[in-house]
Parts: C-alpha cells; sequence; structure tokens
C-alpha cells in the first residue's frame, strides 16, 4: 500500500477506504483515533478495566474482519462502539449465568426499593460545574446494576430508541421502559444523596 | 398511580408515544400534581446525563495496544478484511452446486456407455476417442472424450 500517505491527516472515510484493501497502517491510525472512545464505552458497559481493555481490543479484532460490511451509513465510530455494545452486552449474559437468581436480580424489572422512594422535588445537579457532575453521573452509573446501567448508556449516551435497546438487550420493550424508568428514579435518588452529603 | 401511566409519562419524555397518547397525557398531567412531579424528577436525570459522560483515556500506550490487535488479526490468519458474510454463505454452495452437476454427469455417461444404446451414441475416428450422446427429448448433448489407445489397454485386460 502506498507508503506516502499521511495517515495522521487523512479523513476517516479514506483510511476506511485504505483498510478495506489491506492497509494495515491505515487500521492502525483508526484504532489510534478512536481506541479512547471504545475503550470507555467498554469500562462504561463492564464497570472492570481488564475486561474492557480485552473487550475493546476484540472489537477492533472484528471491525478489521467485518470491515467490507461498513458502507457508511454512520460514522467510522459510531459502527465500531456498536460492536464493542454487542461484546459488552454478550460479556454481561454470559457474566450473568454465573449470577445466582437473587433478588436484586428479580427487582431490575420490579423496581425494588426505587418503587416506595419519593419523588426528587428539587434539582439535584443544578448549578454544578460540569467537571464534578460529570464526576456525580459516573459515581452514580457505578452504583446501578448491569441492567439498569446498561439501559440508561444504550439510551442517553448512544441515543437508542426503546425498540433498537430491546433488540440489542434481546428482551421486550416493556422491560426497556421498565428498567429505564427505575434506572433513572435510582440515578435521582443517588443524585439527591449527594448534593445532601455536600450540605451536610 | 400505575405503572403503565408512570411509564406512558417517561414515553412521553422520550419522544416515544403516538400524538393520540401524548394528548390523553397531557390532559392528565394538567390534573395531576404527582404525575407533574414525577415527570420532573425522570426529566432531571435525563438532561443531567444528556452529554455528560465522563472521559475516559485507555490505560495504555499506543504500541502496546495496538500490537496485542495486530498480533490478534495475524493470529487469526484474517490478514485482508474478510469477505461479506452473504459472500461466504452461497460461495461453498456454488462451488457443491458444480460439483454435484459434474457428477451426475459423469455417472450419467457412465451408465449410458454401459447400456449399448449406441442408436443415439456416435463414435469418431483417429487417435483421440469421441462418444457423444444427444437427447432430443432431454434437449441435451454430452461430448466425451478419451485417448483411444489407454481404452484399448483397458479392454484388452
Amino acid at each position: 500500500m502506498s507508503t506516502s500517505q499521511d495517515y495522521p491527516n487523512t479523513a476517516d472515510e479514506l483510511l476506511v477506504k485504505l483498510a478495506k484493501q489491506s492497509d494495515m497502517l491505515a487500521f492502525e491510525e483508526l484504532v489510534a483515533r478512536h481506541r479512547d472512545k471504545i475503550y470507555a464505552r467498554a469500562f462504561s458497559m463492564m464497570r472492570n478495566e481488564d475486561e474492557a481493555l480485552d473487550l475493546s481490543q476484540e472489537a477492533w479484532v472484528k471491525g478489521w474482519q467485518r470491515l467490507v460490511q461498513f458502507q457508511g451509513e454512520s460514522s467510522f465510530a459510531t459502527w465500531m462502539t456498536r460492536i464493542v455494545i454487542n461484546l459488552c452486552l454478550d460479556q454481561l449474559r454470559k457474566n450473568k449465568r454465573h449470577r445466582s437468581e437473587s433478588i436484586e436480580v428479580l427487582n431490575e424489572e420490579s423496581g425494588g426499593v426505587e418503587r416506595q422512594m419519593p419523588v426528587v422535588e428539587v434539582n439535584p445537579t443544578e448549578g454544578l460545574e460540569r467537571t464534578e457532575l460529570r464526576k456525580r453521573i459516573d459515581q452514580a452509573l457505578a452504583q446501578l446494576s448491569h441492567e439498569h446501567r446498561t439501559v440508561l448508556i444504550l439510551h442517553e449516551f448512544e441515543d437508542l430508541e426503546y425498540k433498537e435497546i430491546a433488540k440489542r438487550m434481546n428482551c421486550s420493550m416493556g422491560t426497556v421502559m421498565s428498567r429505564l424508568f427505575y434506572a433513572r428514579r435510582k440515578m435521582a435518588g443517588l443524585l439527591a444523596g449527594y448534593k445532601r452529603d455536600e450540605l451536610k | 398511580m400505575n405503572e403503565e401511566i408512570k411509564f406512558k409519562l417517561q414515553a412521553h419524555l422520550d419522544g416515544e408515544l403516538s400524538d393520540r397518547e401524548g394528548r390523553e397525557l397531557s390532559e392528565l398531567l394538567s390534573q395531576n400534581r404527582g404525575a407533574q412531579m414525577l415527570l420532573a424528577e425522570l426529566n432531571f436525570t435525563k438532561t443531567a446525563l444528556c452529554g455528560n459522560e465522563v472521559e475516559l483515556k485507555l490505560p495504555e500506550t499506543r504500541e502496546f495496544y495496538w500490537g496485542k490487535i495486530q498480533r490478534e488479526i495475524e493470529r487469526s490468519g484474517a490478514m485482508e478484511p474478510q469477505i461479506s458474510s452473504a459472500f461466504q454463505w452461497w460461495k461453498p454452495r456454488w462451488v457443491a452446486g458444480i460439483a454435484s452437476a459434474c457428477a451426475l454427469l459423469m455417472v450419467s455417461f457412465i451408465a449410458f456407455r454401459d447400456t449399448a444404446n449406441y442408436g443415439e451414441l456416435e463414435g469418431a475416428n483417429g487417435d483421440m476417442g469421441a462418444i457423444t450422446y444427444h437427447s432430443d427429448s432431454e434437449r441435451m448433448t454430452v461430448v466425451y472424450l478419451f485417448d483411444r489407445e489407454a481404452q484399448e489397454v483397458v479392454d484388452s485386460n
């Protein structure tokens, strides 16, 4: 492949085209450009650094192998993100098989304590600096169950509709709505808790 | 407030309700303080999350991270992006189809050669032998070429 190609200054679209012609240097540039984003999505879903590293790297290998299927309907980064999300969902399903059917698991759909939680009346994030807000959101997301966290990530960060989330999570639309509802309620409760701690 | 209404409130917030359902819910919201408060709380979370995902950096160097990916690509033998799955689906069938057709042709020829139905067969002179089978009813012509000397050796055995 062309050795005179200025890869760092080449647009994603052309790098993809070159990579499709077996140009590994072009693919390496794509990896370098989007690796943080792909790793961050894997980490946000798995909450485990080692698993996130492995799954993000596996996603890149799959991305290379399936590159000819990428037709450019979405951006390359979005396409890669979908691949890593699917790998994470598969891994979470495998992990879940090893978990016992506890009350906690049953509460994913029925809401558990969030059913009885009073409504948070004052916006718990109002007036927060962006860095602090992001930190608290990350802290709260870490305390959710995998199911609640995943549905929030897919809806709020990936902008997927209920139907698409149901398809990816292999569950009904009703389950998605229920999980999303109780995940949001739990998040509101957690964020309100951080606000109370701050005021103490 | 039952769960169906709660989930509809959320669907309203996410723009997942039909126009008719949206109008019905707006009516309920105008009369129900609890529904208004719940919708406001759901909105706090939705708004807070929007665009506020924490930014993470990969805890490995470019070379180290890429090295593992490259090794895995090489190990899997996929040094070129693979052909699409659709192509992979039909390719073996295509090859199998051709093989089946060839086998059928050979079997047909052997069967006809042994039946001595030479009314439909023509021989050819010279070193190279040829037998042509033609069937009007099946609209088919098969030409079989063979080495005459080799055939004679086989026959004498």
